[in-house]
């Protein structure tokens, strides 16, 4: 679901305001605790270097087509971002300018991006951050590219029938490799792809299809981002190589004196490899 | 008289010392499958160290905020300035130099079980990336690392529970690296891991390293265990 899109390039360039609707926040932990809000910033218009303004400053100078930041950690506030051509003096009119309101334990996405006919835009999306369960993620798809609906594949298998421009679909995946291909709504032929997605467990990866059908500059970044909130349990082992000794077993204890345990778990250590 | 007296009290005298003996062995015995300590040093205090306002502010009627609480209304920005804004230093490799450590990180999050997820090689370890990050003025930086698992073995972090306060911890991150010295390591039943002191993140800036240790429960195929060990960072220039 496109969000809002705003602030055309031009002479259709206008101030427009984004207010980001407060019931679809999802709060990052240590974001909300701390009272920031985090926001990264996508790059998806090709041959068009920019300079990023936020409230008149600059943050991101000499930003380049298919870049996605680092998230950014930001006090909860208003913010009016202005677009300038690479190099272009900061008092000069932005190609593009939104005022957003970013709420504090929010989690949202700016993209520089094209519309569906080609036209310079800023997008904004709220990252969805609610839990998957245990050992899956989250595989989202947004379709930021001057090109018709689209179809995604993981594998051989569709799995997002007739994107278009604007829109967004979320997938829940087992932790892994995702082979991902974009073809134009129908057809087979990749536009994008395939590319390896990486899939972790409790975390949303984004892929963002950018650039232009017409001009053939279609390709995919991928941002990152975590998802849940606090933790309250991690298993980290499975092997029982590094087990303490354990106080019921007391005639096992004495033989199993540290020098006894250690080669014992070098015992299985390797046979497990040599059957690896 | 003495020799007689001694005489006579020479066989209490060995059965003392060999029950002493035989609980001496006993005990000898005991120490050896008792579990190890993995408990050393102190854990940085888990309350956000707020902000004091300056002695002459007080008295103005207003009651005093009880110590441990934030100095402002959690959500309350501090101001709109864009001065603020920072890039996020992700990180992307762990350096422990006494236990042999050097590992690269990826970003995990949590579960709807609340569990944290964790990279499936267990060669790699996760930063929590719903937590803080290094050089953030609050809150915890969270790693989580396999001490081992079934199919390959010992893990990056098979010798956490080595680990002793003062060791030196780097992290790679934004393209510099973050010194960490470490002040504690604690051995928690996971049964009653104290959440709030391992994962919250409403203190002064640490770094939180959480493995599994202790027991094995072949049954489950889990430790009994969390170890963490708690790091606080060296100031630029003191390292």
């Amino acid at each position: 679901m496109r969000l809002l899109k705003l602030a055309a390039a031009g002479a259709a360039a206008g101030i427009a305001t984004l207010a980001a609707g407060s019931g679809l926040i999802f709060p990052a932990a240590a974001s909300a605790a701390s009272g920031n809000a985090t926001v990264t910033v996508v790059h998806g218009i090709p041959n068009t270097p920019v300079d990023v303004y936020a409230n008149g400053k600059e943050i991101l100078p000499g930003f380049t087509f298919k870049t996605v930041t680092q998230p950014l950690s930001l006090p909860a506030g208003s913010y009016t971002i202005d677009v300038r051509k690479a190099g272009a003096a900061a008092t000069s009119k932005p190609i593009l300018s939104a005022t957003e309101q970013v709420p504090a334990g929010a989690n949202l996405t700016i993209v520089a991006d094209l519309t569906a006919s080609g036209t310079p835009a800023l997008t904004p999306f709220v990252n969805d951050t609610s839990a998957v369960g245990a050992g899956d993620g989250r595989l989202v798809v947004r379709h930021t590219a001057e090109a018709p609906a689209v179809d995604v594949y993981a594998g051989t298998a569709k799995a997002i029938s007739g994107l278009a421009n604007g829109q967004q679909q979320a997938l829940t995946v087992p932790a892994g490799t995702v082979a991902a291909k974009v073809t134009l709504a129908g057809q087979t032929a990749a536009v994008i792809g395939p590319v390896n997605v990486p899939v972790t467990a409790g975390m949303a990866t984004v892929v963002y299809a950018i650039g232009s059908a017409s001009g053939k500059t279609l390709t995919a970044v991928t941002q990152q981002y975590a998802l849940g909130g606090m933790p309250t349990s991690a298993h980290a082992g499975s092997g029982g190589l590094g087990a303490d000794p354990a106080t019921s077993a007391w005639p096992f204890g004495i033989a199993a004196a540290a020098g006894v345990s250690l080669a014992g778990a070098g015992l299985v250590a390797a046979v497990r490899r040599r059957r690896a | 008289m003495i020799a007689r007296s001694l005489r006579n009290r020479w066989p209490a005298a060995a059965l003392v010392a060999g029950l002493l003996l035989a609980g001496g062995a006993a005990a000898a015995g005991y120490a050896a499958v008792r579990p190890p300590n993995h408990n050393f040093g102190t854990v940085p205090p888990a309350a956000y160290a707020p902000v004091q306002p300056p002695a002459h502010f007080a008295g103005h009627g207003q009651p005093s905020r009880p110590a441990g609480q934030p100095s402002r209304p959690a959500g309350q920005p501090s101001d709109s300035g864009v001065g603020a804004i920072v890039s996020l230093a992700v990180p992307v490799r762990l350096r422990i130099p006494a236990i042999g450590v050097s590992a690269s990180i990826i970003p995990v999050g949590v579960a709807t079980t609340g569990e944290l997820g964790i990279p499936d090689d267990p060669r790699v370890v996760g930063w929590w990336a719903g937590g803080a990050a290094p050089g953030q003025p609050t809150g915890a930086v969270v790693l989580v690392g396999h001490i081992d698992s079934a199919a390959s073995g010992p893990g990056a972090l098979f010798r956490l529970a080595g680990l002793r306060p003062g060791a030196v911890v780097d992290l790679t991150a934004g393209g510099r690296t973050w010194r960490y010295t470490v002040q504690a390591l604690r051995a928690y039943p996971k049964a009653n891991l104290p959440t709030g002191v391992v994962f919250g993140q409403r203190v002064t800036p640490r770094l939180v390293i959480v493995s599994c240790g202790g027991p094995f429960d072949s049954t489950t195929g889990h430790y009994l265990d969390n170890i963490v060990a708690y790091a606080v960072p060296v100031p630029p220039g003191h390292s």
